[in-house]
């Protein structure tokens, strides 16, 4: 098939959609925008549209909540403003009415900041969430909820590079395993064994992965990392000289249990999910709304 | 007759409360949460366990942990009006090392930077200011009394004149320090407000701190009392033990001396209900002399009981933070040391505003502090200002820890001034601010707590610096030799024969040993540590009448001058990982009140502006919004550690 007839074809068959969409769809689609509410909202010059559009909305769903009645300051300040302007006297919701019609929520600053205040409370009040949901909410981090993984282990120091035979990893490796030394030292006997005095722990038990860096620096961590259990490593270089590293036990992280975390997931939950249902129930305000933006 | 602190405040112009730097920007909303602003709701807070069973990592021996007990958030009056959205959850949920959006903003309400520390903190205060708590929920939230007041509008439409002039109403006199304007009668409006927020700080604690055998992190209930008459700062940060606190915090429009405040503390914060407090005074270098005055409330010499009550209350002073250094001044001890982040002013007005140096005097720092002390001691019988040291960052920005010079990102809300460049986030005297560290058995409220009382705690000015202190007559000479330096030295054991940091020599000693090992921070990956320089000991004591201060050199490794790479700005790889020393006070004498601590300084490193000003010629022509670069601040530091000091003269009270 040559591009000019795929061509034709293409809208050839555009042609029949778009005919058939309208012979179908108009009669609901204006139906739909009939029963759109009307909201008109004005950006002036160096305004962010979004922003003045999220206020409009607020605003308008306050005033659809009836907070121009309700909330005394707004029915106080816009009563004043409507009879300021003069015309007939009226009732107070007929006043109010009026100065909704001419725009003046949007243009009093305090009224305005109410009313979005109002509209905020009704479309994202605090809310708990239910035992389920804050599970939920915790497995989807569960990174953050995580118990760290530990480590015990003995250390020694070194100011210069080790021999090579001062401490043989077979050898201590083998002495542990036959038990000899009690602490797999048969290999390395006497003060060579023992290392160079440093002020850094010969022994941590049960410390998280964070501590060793912090003590000990990158280097360090990343030996301990993949070091088998119960063999003393070969030297490890670090800025502090050179470490001998035999990891006795790991405790790998998990998952912690829920009574331990729930007050701390609470607290996040009550965080994350204000200004995420706040949006949320923006955009399904929004799709309720014919929005006419004038500049 | 001396006028008193109360009158001094009637003169003062305007009370700056943590002068967080860099423009006013938007105030932030602090009725976002589900905090009922409106119902007078008594602080009531689940309060889970305070000690787990167990710590899964605990070493009798103890560890060092590191963390800020100086944070605030925007529920603090100055934050929020220079555009810091971020609460107390947020600080500690970035203390825990998650990222976090910062101010500036975007049209959308998208943070524009983000901040994340490499390596998480152990334990945090959030401490936001007392003053003003329920002012800034009355003015952000419609339906409140007092949000309509004028007050209130220009807060939410001019924060930037906002900031100094509520401040200056409420600073006019003490009778009109009520709380700000929309509030003033009787705080009936913003005390309902108040309490909710400081519902939401508890809660912020509690929830952040972990209670499980986990002990991966400690959250301390805490608020700061901001005292500044005349703009000269006696702030206290206040510190909880438990989640059991006062129904509010004791603000300085409650009560304008430091005594005020210990009344509050101790009759509303009471042992039997599990509640306990210590308060933390910082910045002494802009108290223009007032921090450690010798009088009591009344302008009266103080006496025993005061002494007591204040060596009780405060066992702590936080030496450095983001304002500056306040542990001495050259002159005092002919210690150059003494001019690192020392500022040429000493009020938080002049600091703020960068005017003609103020004449900056002894009384300012703590040095001179521990030496008067010693010299309270011999006429009262106790030593009010018997400190030990820690430091933090007194971030506005609810960004704990973050101290690291390369990613600073200023200070207040706002980020830099118009006209400034990107680079230069903060004005160039001020700094990132330091961290607190505790030896204590684990990570818990309780044990950190009991470390901050007996002051096994030491400051350092950002990097982590570990360094253990034993003090005594019988210190083994070979200590550095040791491969069991807490074992041999006598730290340990039952009945221990040296001190640590903090303690106090027995009266019957004869000479005075201190056994010192610090070892470097290592770094990351990214950014690697700075090695060693040397090992200082400063000593205080009385000789006769008069205060006597000399400063040793006790171990020093390989000088390298000023020897930074400009291109890099990556520290030098010479010096010594480690330093060790046992050193003999060579004039010790029985007869002589005494106080020795300890600096360990690193080789230079660069500060945090030299990243954005070190292509800046500031003898040729300057690039526009640079100017900062050349106002005299060093683009190389060495940065260091300070341990609190050991004692010998009087016994401080017991420790419970």
């Amino acid at each position: 098939m040559t591009g000019m007839k795929r061509l034709a074809i293409f809208f050839a068959c555009g042609a029949v959609l778009h005919l058939a969409t309208r012979a179908m769809a108009p009669e609901g689609a204006e139906a739909a925008a009939r029963q759109l509410r009307l909201l008109p909202v004005r950006v002036l010059p160096g305004q962010d549209p979004a922003a003045v559009v999220e206020e409009a909305l607020l605003v308008d769903l306050a005033l659809e909540r009836g907070a121009a009645l309700t909330d005394p300051v707004v029915r106080d300040r816009l009563l004043s403003a409507v009879h300021r302007l003069g015309g007939e006297p009226t009732g107070d919701t007929s006043a109010l009415e009026r100065a909704v019609k001419l725009g003046l929520p949007l243009a009093d600053p305090v009224v305005r900041q109410r009313l979005r205040f109002h509209g905020e409370q009704a479309l994202a009040p605090p809310q708990e969430p239910s035992s389920a949901q804050l599970q939920t909410f915790i497995a989807a981090r569960s990174e953050r909820y995580r118990a760290p993984e530990r480590v015990t282990l003995e250390h020694r120091f070194y100011r210069d590079p080790p021999a090579g035979d001062d401490c043989p990893p077979h050898t201590t490796a083998r002495a542990v395993v036959a038990g000899a030394g009690g602490r797999g030292d048969a290999g390395c006997p006497g003060g060579a064994r023992r290392g160079d005095p440093t002020s850094l722990p010969l022994r941590l038990e049960n410390a998280t992965l964070a501590e060793l860096e912090a003590r000990f620096g990158p280097e360090v961590l990343r030996a301990v990392r993949v070091a088998p259990l119960a063999v003393w490593s070969a030297p490890v270089r670090s800025p502090f000289g050179f470490h001998r590293v035999r990891v006795e036990g790991r405790r790998a992280g998990g998952q912690l249990p829920f009574h331990a975390i729930e007050k701390r997931a609470l607290a996040d939950w009550r965080a994350e999910t204000h200004s995420q249902r706040l949006d949320d129930a923006l955009a399904e305000l929004q799709l309720r709304r014919r929005i006419v933006v004038t500049e | 007759m001396r006028c008193s602190r109360t009158r001094r405040v009637a003169s003062g112009a305007v009370v700056l409360l943590g002068l967080a730097c860099g423009e006013a920007a938007e105030p932030v909303s602090v009725a976002a949460e589900d905090t009922a602003v409106t119902a007078d709701v008594a602080t009531v807070v689940d309060v889970g366990p305070e000690t787990p069973k167990g710590c899964i990592r605990r070493d009798p021996q103890r560890l060092p942990f590191f963390g800020d007990l100086h944070v605030h958030t925007a529920l603090s009056l100055d934050a929020n009006l220079q555009g810091t959205r971020l609460r107390p959850s947020d600080a500690y949920r970035f203390a825990r090392g998650e990222a976090v959006g910062l101010a500036p903003y975007d049209a959308e309400g998208r943070a524009r930077r983000t901040l994340q520390l490499e390596r998480p903190l152990d334990f945090v205060a959030v401490s936001d200011h007392a003053e003003f708590l329920g002012l800034v929920t009355t003015c952000l939230t419609p339906g409140l009394d007092g949000y309509d007041s004028a007050e209130c509008d220009m807060y939410r439409s001019q924060p930037d004149v906002a900031y100094f002039v509520l401040n200056g109403l409420t600073s006019a006199s003490q009778d009109s320090a009520g709380h700000g304007a929309p509030c003033v009668s009787g705080n009936e409006h913003c005390g309902a407000a108040a309490r909710s927020t400081w519902q939401e700080v508890v809660a912020a604690a509690e929830a952040a701190n972990d209670a499980s055998e986990e002990c991966a992190f400690t959250a301390f209930v805490a608020y700061e009392w901001s005292a500044s008459p005349g703009t000269r700062n006696l702030h206290r940060n206040v510190i909880f033990r438990t989640g059991e606190v006062p129904e509010l915090p004791f603000s300085y429009f409650d009560g304008t001396e430091e005594e005020a405040l210990w009344d509050a503390l101790e009759s509303g914060c009471r042992a039997e209900s599990g509640c306990e407090a210590l308060t933390i005074p910082h910045n002494s270098n802009l108290s223009a002399g007032l921090m450690f005055e010798p009088v009591d409330r009344e302008s009266r010499p103080i006496d025993a009981a005061y002494a007591e009550r204040r060596a009780r209350m405060e066992p702590l002073v936080e030496v450095f933070q983001h304002k500056g250094s306040s542990e001495c001044l050259p002159e005092l001890a002919a210690d150059e040391e003494c001019a690192f982040e020392r500022l040429p002013w000493n009020t938080l007005a002049s600091a703020a505003l960068a005017g003609p140096p103020d004449k900056v005097v002894a009384s300012d720092t703590v040095l001179d502090a521990l030496g008067q002390g010693l010299a309270l001691q011999r006429s009262l019988g106790m030593d009010p200002f018997q400190y030990g040291l820690v430091a933090s960052t007194d971030t506005h920005l609810a960004t704990p820890g973050a101290v690291d010079e390369q990613s600073y990102p200023g200070h207040g809300g706002a980020g830099n001034s118009p006209g400034v460049a990107a680079e230069l986030v903060d004005k160039v005297w001020f700094n990132p601010g330091g961290l607190a560290v505790l030896w204590a058995e684990e990570n818990t409220r309780d044990a950190l707590f009991a470390a901050m009382k007996r002051r096994e705690a030491y400051a350092t000015s950002g990097p982590r610096i570990v360094l253990r202190v034993a003090a005594g007559p019988d210190v083994p000479t070979g200590l550095c030799e040791s491969t069991d330096f807490f074992g041999e030295s006598g730290l340990g054991g039952d009945a221990p024969t040296a001190v640590p940091m903090g303690g106090v020599l027995p009266p019957e000693s004869k000479r005075l040993r201190l056994a010192i090992r610090a070892a470097m921070d290592p770094g990351t990956a990214a950014r690697p540590g700075a090695r060693l320089e040397r090992l200082q000991v400063v000593k205080g004591w009385l000789d006769g009448a008069a205060v006597k201060y000399q400063v040793f050199d006790v171990a020093v490794g390989e000088l390298v001058g000023n020897a930074v790479d400009p291109t890099t700005c990556r520290p030098a790889e010479v010096g010594p990982p480690e330093l060790c020393a046992v050193w003999e006070d060579p004039a010790f004498s029985a007869d002589a009140p005494a106080f020795w601590y300890v600096r360990v300084i690193e080789n230079p490193t660069c500060r945090w502006q030299a990243w954005g000003c070190r292509d800046v010629d500031c003898a040729g022509e300057v690039p526009k919004g640079f100017e900062g670069c050349c106002k005299g601040a060093p683009l190389t530091q060495r940065e260091r550690a300070w341990s609190s000091p050991v004692f010998f003269g009087i016994s401080p009270p017991a420790v419970q």
